[in-house]
C-alpha cells in the first residue's frame, strides 16, 4: 500500500470537510464523497464505512438534514443539507483546523 | 435548537428501523452502483469494502445501536428468569400486590384530588364557593353549599367582572319506575354552560328566558354518556319528551361529550334551576327566597378585572344586609364567602372522612409497596449471592462492571415491568373495590382503570424495578466481594448485614400497618357498642312517598295511618305498635318554645328538639321511663297538654329541680302550659355518634303541634317475624295507597348506614395489615432459609460434635426473631410518629395506644417465630456426613 498515493483522512476531519462539501448545496453520500475526493486531486480516499457512520452522526446531533429525492439518473437517493447548526459547527472546526495548523507548523519551524 | 432535531431524526429512526434499514441499503447499493460504473465498470473490491460491516458502522451511531443491547439483554434476563420460575413467580405476585394496591388508591385519590371535571373549558381559572358559616345556633361551619339568596348577593358583588353559576344536584326517576341508578340531575342556571365553557354536541341548552324564578321551562338537556345509554345516540332524541318522575320536559340539547357535572357523582340530565320544586322552608316563602341551601353549589369564571379581595369583601357586606332584612332580630349570623379551587376537596374545608380516609389509605398503600419491595431485594440479593460464580466468571471474562449491572437490573425492571401488568389487574379490581367501599352513592363518570392509572403503575413499576435491581446488583458485581473461589465467610458477614437491614425495615413497616389496623377495628368496636337509646332489635319502621302533587292531606294520611296501627296490633306477629312524626334518628323538628319567659333560643345548641309521638312510642321503641309516666288516654284520643322530656333535656332546662309537673310553651311564650309528665333516657338524634342532645315529645295533633299527624308507623315484631311482617305492612300501604311508594326498613338497617364507615375502615385497613404480614412472613422465611442453606456446614459440624436437635432450632428462630426485633423497635417509633394522622379517624381510642402498639410488636414476633420455624427444623436435620462432604 506504500505505493499508493492516496491518504486515508486525518483523524477527526471528515465531518468537516462534509460540512464543507455541503454548505455549497445538497448532495447525495456518493456525490460527497465525489467532491472531496476530486478537490483533494484524489489524495484523499473516503470509504462507505466512514462516510456514512460520520453522516448518521452529523444527522444525530443535527448539523445535516437528510430528504429522499431523485438523482440526475432518475434513481432514488438521499440527498443531505447542511443546516443552520452545520455552519456554526463548521465555523468552529475551521477556526479549531487553523489554530491546529499554525501550532503544528510553529513547531516544524515552517511558519 | 439543532440538538432538537438531532433527538428528532434519532428518535423517527429509532421507531422506524426497517425503514430506516431499507434507506440504509438502498443507499448503499446507490453508491456501490454509482462507483463501479465511474471505475469503468470494473468491479473493485478493495473500493466497495465490506459493506456489512460499514451499515454496523453506521447503525453504532443511531439509537438503534442501543436497542440491540436491550434486546439482548432482555432476552438474557427472559431465559435466566425462566430458569428459575418460582423465585420468578413469588417476585412478580408480591410486587404485582405492592403495584395493583397503589394504582387502586392512585385511580380513587387522582379523581378526589387531582383531576379537574372533564369537558370544562380551563378548569383551572374556574373558582368554587364555599360558605363560612359563623352563627349561634351552630358550630362554625365551612361547607361548599350556597342557598339561592346567598348567590344572588355574590352575583351582585361580582359587578360584572365574573360570571357565576349556581346548581343543585339531585336523583330522579323516569316516571313511576323507581329501579335504581335512576337518573343524577343538576338543576342549573342558564348560565352554568357558558360558565364551565361547555359546547353542546346537539342542539342547544337553556336561556335566560327560560331559566325565570317562579316559571322555570320545562326543557332538559342530556349529558353525552346518558344520551348514548338510555337513547342509543339517536340524533332525533331533541324535541322528544324525558318525564323526570311525572313531569315532562322537552329534550333540547346534547352537552359536548366527556362533561359529566363538575362533582364526583357523574350527572345525566341538566334542568334549568326555575324547574326546581324545593320542600319549602316557611310556609310564605318560596324555596329560593330562604336560606336552606339544597346542598346547592356557585362556581365563578373570572373575568379580566376580577379582584377575589375586593369582591370577598363586597360579597360579605351584602351578605350581612340580607341576613339582618330577613331577620331583623336574630340575624346574627355571620356568613363569609370564600373561594378556592374547582377541585373540591382541595378547597377549604375540613376534609370530610372519606376525604381523609382515601389520603390515609394512599400513606398505606405506600408502605405495603416498600414492604413488597424490601422483600424482593432480599430475595433478589439471595439470588445474587447463588449466581455469584456466574458473576465472577463474567467479570473475569472482561465484561465491564456497569453493563453487568445494567444486565442485572434490565431482569428486575423486567419483572417488575410483568408485576405491572398484574398489578393493573389489581388496581382496576381493587379500584372499583375502593370507590363502592368509600363512597357507595357515587357514580363515578370515569372507569377505575384509565391511562393515568396505567401510566402511573408502570412508572411506579418500572422505578421499583430499578431501585430493587440496582441495590444488589451493584453490591454482587463488587469486586472486592467477588472471587471466583467461593468464599463463603468473607462476603456472607456483608450480605447478611444487608439481608438483616431488609427484613428488619419489613418488620418494622408492618408494625405500622398492624398499629393501625387494630386502631380501626378498635374504633369499630366502640362504635358498634354505642348505645343509640332505642332497643334496635325486631323494629321495623315504614312510610310512604309520593310523587309531587300526588300526596294526600297529611290529616287524611293521619286518619289512615291511625287505622292501620289498629289493624296492625291486632296480629299475633307484632307485640307493638306506635306512631310518629319521624321514627328514631330519621327527624326531628325544631320549634320555639318558652320556659316562663325564657326563649329556646337562649338554650343555644342547648336548646329541646321535638318529636310528636303517639302513647305507644316509647313502649314500642324501648325508651325507659327514669321519672314519671307516658301520656294518658288511648292511642286515638290524645292528652293534648303532656310532654314527655329526656334527662338531658331535664338537666337543661330544670337543673336541680323535680321536672315533672314543669312548664313549657309552646310557640309562643303566652301560649297555655304543656306539663312534664314524664322523663325518659336519653337517645340517638340523628347520628350514632353525637354529643347527648335536649329532646321531648309531644302527644300527635296537639295545639301548637297541629301539622304533625303521625303518618310514620313503627313496629315491635315477635322474635323471628321481621321480615314476614316487614312485607306485609309493605302490602298494606301498597293497597291504601295504590300511587304511593312504600318505604319499610329495619332499624337495624339504618344503623347499619351509620356503621358503613368504621366497618370500610377496620376491613381495609384490617385487610392491608393482613397483606403485610404474609409478606412479611414470606420476607423472614426466606431470608432465614437462605442462612440456613449457607450454613449447612456449621450445622453438621455441630450436630457432629453432640448438638441435640432442639439447639439447633432454638438457635435458628432465635436469630430470625433478633433479625425483626430492631425492625419491631423501629416500627413501634415510626407508630407513634405517624399514628396522630389518624386521629380523625378513630373512635374511642387514643393513636397511640399502648394495647394497640403491643399487639402489633407481639403479632409481628409471633409471625417471625413462625417463619423461621421451618428452615429452623430443616437445620436440625442435617445429616452431618453428608454436611461436611459436601463441596
Amino acid at each position: 500500500m506504500a505505493d499508493d498515493p492516496r491518504q486515508d483522512l486525518l483523524p477527526g476531519t471528515l465531518d468537516m470537510l462534509v460540512l464543507k462539501t455541503l454548505s455549497v448545496g445538497s448532495l447525495h453520500g456518493y456525490a460527497i464523497a465525489q467532491h472531496i475526493e476530486r478537490t483533494s486531486n484524489d489524495v484523499f480516499r473516503v470509504e462507505q464505512g466512514s462516510l456514512y457512520p460520520a453522516l448518521e452522526r452529523l444527522l444525530g446531533a443535527g448539523h445535516v438534514a437528510a430528504k429522499w429525492g431523485t438523482s440526475p439518473t432518475g434513481r432514488r437517493a438521499r440527498y443531505y443539507t447542511i443546516t443552520a447548526s452545520g455552519r456554526r459547527r463548521l465555523g468552529q472546526e475551521l477556526s479549531a483546523y487553523d489554530a491546529m495548523l499554525a501550532a503544528i507548523g510553529r513547531v516544524l519551524g515552517r511558519a | 435548537m439543532a440538538w432538537y432535531h438531532g433527538v428528532l431524526h434519532k428518535l423517527r429512526t429509532l421507531a422506524r428501523e426497517s425503514e430506516y434499514e431499507r434507506g440504509v441499503a438502498e443507499e448503499f447499493a446507490h453508491h456501490g452502483e454509482l462507483d463501479r460504473r465511474n471505475a469503468g465498470g470494473e468491479p473493485s473490491p478493495r473500493r466497495f469494502g465490506n459493506s456489512t460491516y460499514y451499515k454496523e458502522e453506521a447503525r453504532r451511531m443511531t439509537w438503534l445501536a442501543s436497542l440491540d443491547v436491550l434486546r439482548q439483554d432482555v432476552r438474557y434476563a427472559w431465559r435466566s428468569l425462566a430458569r428459575s420460575p418460582g423465585f420468578t413467580a413469588t417476585v412478580i405476585v408480591t410486587l404485582a400486590l405492592g403495584l395493583g394496591v397503589n394504582g387502586a388508591l392512585f385511580s380513587v385519590l387522582d379523581r378526589m384530588f387531582v383531576r379537574p371535571p372533564a369537558g370544562v373549558q380551563s378548569p383551572s381559572d374556574l373558582r368554587r364557593v364555599w360558605m363560612d358559616v359563623n352563627a349561634a345556633w351552630t358550630d362554625r361551619l365551612m361547607i361548599p353549599a350556597v342557598s339561592y339568596p346567598y348567590y344572588e348577593a355574590l352575583r351582585d358583588a361580582t359587578n360584572g367582572s365574573a360570571a357565576l353559576t349556581f346548581y343543585l344536584q339531585s336523583r330522579a326517576y323516569r316516571g313511576r319506575d323507581r329501579t335504581p341508578p335512576g337518573m343524577q340531575v343538576t338543576y342549573a342556571t342558564a348560565g352554568y354552560f357558558g360558565v364551565l365553557g361547555v359546547r353542546a354536541r346537539l342542539g342547544r341548552f337553556f336561556g335566560p328566558d327560560e331559566d325565570v324564578m317562579g316559571r322555570g321551562a320545562q326543557v332538559a338537556v342530556l349529558s353525552h354518556a346518558y344520551w348514548e345509554r338510555a337513547f342509543a345516540g339517536d340524533t332525533a332524541v331533541i324535541g322528544q319528551t324525558l318525564e323526570v318522575g311525572l313531569r315532562p320536559f322537552t329534550i333540547i340539547g346534547v352537552a359536548g361529550e366527556g362533561f359529566r357535572g363538575t362533582d364526583a357523582q357523574a350527572m345525566d340530565v341538566f334542568l334549568p334551576l326555575a324547574s326546581f320544586v324545593g320542600r319549602r322552608q316557611r310556609a310564605d316563602r318560596e324555596w329560593w327566597q330562604t336560606t336552606a341551601t339544597y346542598g346547592a353549589k356557585v362556581i365563578v369564571r373570572p373575568g379580566a378585572g376580577f379582584d377575589e379581595g375586593a369582591f370577598q369583601a363586597r360579597a360579605n357586606t351584602f351578605l350581612r344586609r340580607w341576613e339582618q332584612a330577613d331577620d331583623p332580630v336574630y340575624g346574627d349570623s355571620l356568613v363569609a364567602a370564600q373561594l378556592g379551587p374547582i377541585v373540591e376537596a382541595r378547597g377549604p374545608a375540613v376534609m370530610s372522612r372519606d376525604q381523609v380516609f382515601a389520603s390515609r389509605l394512599g400513606g398505606v398503600a405506600v408502605i405495603v409497596l416498600l414492604i413488597a419491595l424490601a422483600n424482593v431485594v432480599n430475595l433478589l440479593f439471595a439470588r445474587s449471592v447463588s449466581r455469584q460464580r456466574e458473576i465472577a466468571v463474567r467479570l473475569a471474562l472482561g465484561i465491564s462492571r456497569w453493563r453487568l449491572v445494567r444486565l442485572v437490573t434490565t431482569e428486575t425492571v423486567l419483572l417488575a415491568t410483568v408485576a405491572g401488568g398484574v398489578g393493573l389487574l389489581v388496581a382496576a379490581w381493587g379500584g372499583q373495590v375502593l370507590r363502592s367501599q368509600l363512597m357507595p352513592t357515587v357514580a363515578w363518570a370515569e372507569s377505575a382503570l384509565d391511562g393515568r392509572v396505567v401510566a402511573f403503575t408502570m412508572a411506579v413499576a418500572v422505578i421499583a424495578g430499578i431501585v430493587a435491581g440496582a441495590v444488589p446488583a451493584i453490591q454482587a458485581t463488587n469486586p472486592r466481594f467477588v472471587a471466583l473461589r467461593d468464599t463463603t465467610a468473607g462476603a456472607s458477614k456483608r450480605h447478611r448485614a444487608i439481608q438483616t437491614t431488609f427484613v428488619a425495615a419489613q418488620a418494622a413497616f408492618s408494625v405500622v400497618l398492624v398499629v393501625a389496623g387494630s386502631l380501626m377495628v378498635r374504633s369499630l368496636q366502640n362504635v358498634l357498642a354505642i348505645n343509640v337509646g332505642v332497643d334496635t332489635d325486631r323494629l321495623v319502621f315504614a312510610n310512604v312517598s309520593f310523587e309531587p302533587g300526588e300526596a294526600p292531606a297529611d290529616s287524611v294520611r293521619g286518619k289512615v295511618s291511625l287505622r292501620l296501627a289498629q289493624q296492625l296490633a291486632l296480629d299475633p306477629r307484632i307485640e307493638g305498635v306506635a306512631r310518629a312524626q319521624s321514627p328514631p334518628m330519621q327527624g326531628y323538628s325544631y320549634a320555639g318554645h318558652y320556659l316562663d319567659n325564657d326563649s329556646s333560643r337562649s338554650f343555644g345548641q342547648n336548646a329541646g328538639s321535638q318529636v310528636a309521638v303517639s302513647r305507644d312510642y316509647f313502649a314500642v321503641t324501648g325508651l325507659q321511663f327514669v321519672r314519671g309516666r307516658g301520656f294518658s288516654g288511648d292511642d286515638a284520643t290524645v292528652a293534648p297538654d303532656e310532654i314527655v322530656v329526656n334527662t338531658r333535656m331535664a338537666q337543661v332546662y330544670w337543673p336541680g329541680l323535680d321536672p315533672v309537673g314543669q312548664c313549657l310553651r309552646l310557640g309562643r311564650a303566652t301560649a297555655p302550659c304543656h306539663r312534664v309528665v314524664g322523663v325518659v333516657g336519653e337517645s340517638s338524634r340523628m347520628n350514632v355518634i353525637e354529643e347527648p342532645t335536649s329532646q321531648f315529645y309531644v302527644p300527635l295533633g296537639t295545639r301548637g303541634n297541629e301539622g304533625h299527624y303521625g303518618v310514620a308507623l313503627l313496629v315491635r315484631t315477635r322474635p323471628g317475624a321481621r321480615t314476614a311482617v316487614a312485607t306485609s305492612i309493605r302490602s298494606l300501604l301498597k293497597a291504601e295507597y295504590p300511587m304511593g311508594y312504600p318505604s319499610v326498613r329495619m332499624m337495624t338497617e339504618n344503623l347499619e348506614s351509620h356503621y358503613q364507615s368504621w366497618r370500610t375502615a377496620a376491613r381495609l385497613f384490617g385487610a392491608f395489615s393482613v397483606l403485610a404480614l404474609v409478606v412479611a412472613l414470606v420476607g423472614v422465611y426466606s431470608a432465614v432459609s437462605y442462612a440456613v442453606g449457607r450454613r449447612v456446614k456449621e450445622f453438621g459440624v455441630r450436630m457432629a460434635l453432640g448438638a441435640r436437635a432442639r439447639d439447633v432450632i432454638n438457635q435458628v428462630v432465635g436469630e430470625g426473631l433478633i433479625t425483626v426485633l430492631a425492625g419491631v423497635a423501629a416500627g413501634v417509633v415510626a407508630a407513634l410518629m405517624v399514628g396522630p394522622l389518624l386521629a380523625s379517624m378513630l373512635f374511642g381510642v387514643a393513636p397511640r395506644d399502648v394495647s394497640a402498639l403491643l399487639f402489633a410488636a407481639c403479632t409481628m414476633l409471633l409471625v417471625a417465630g413462625a417463619a423461621s420455624a421451618l428452615p429452623a427444623w430443616r437445620a436440625a436435620r442435617v445429616d452431618p456426613v453428608t454436611a461436611l462432604r459436601s463441596d
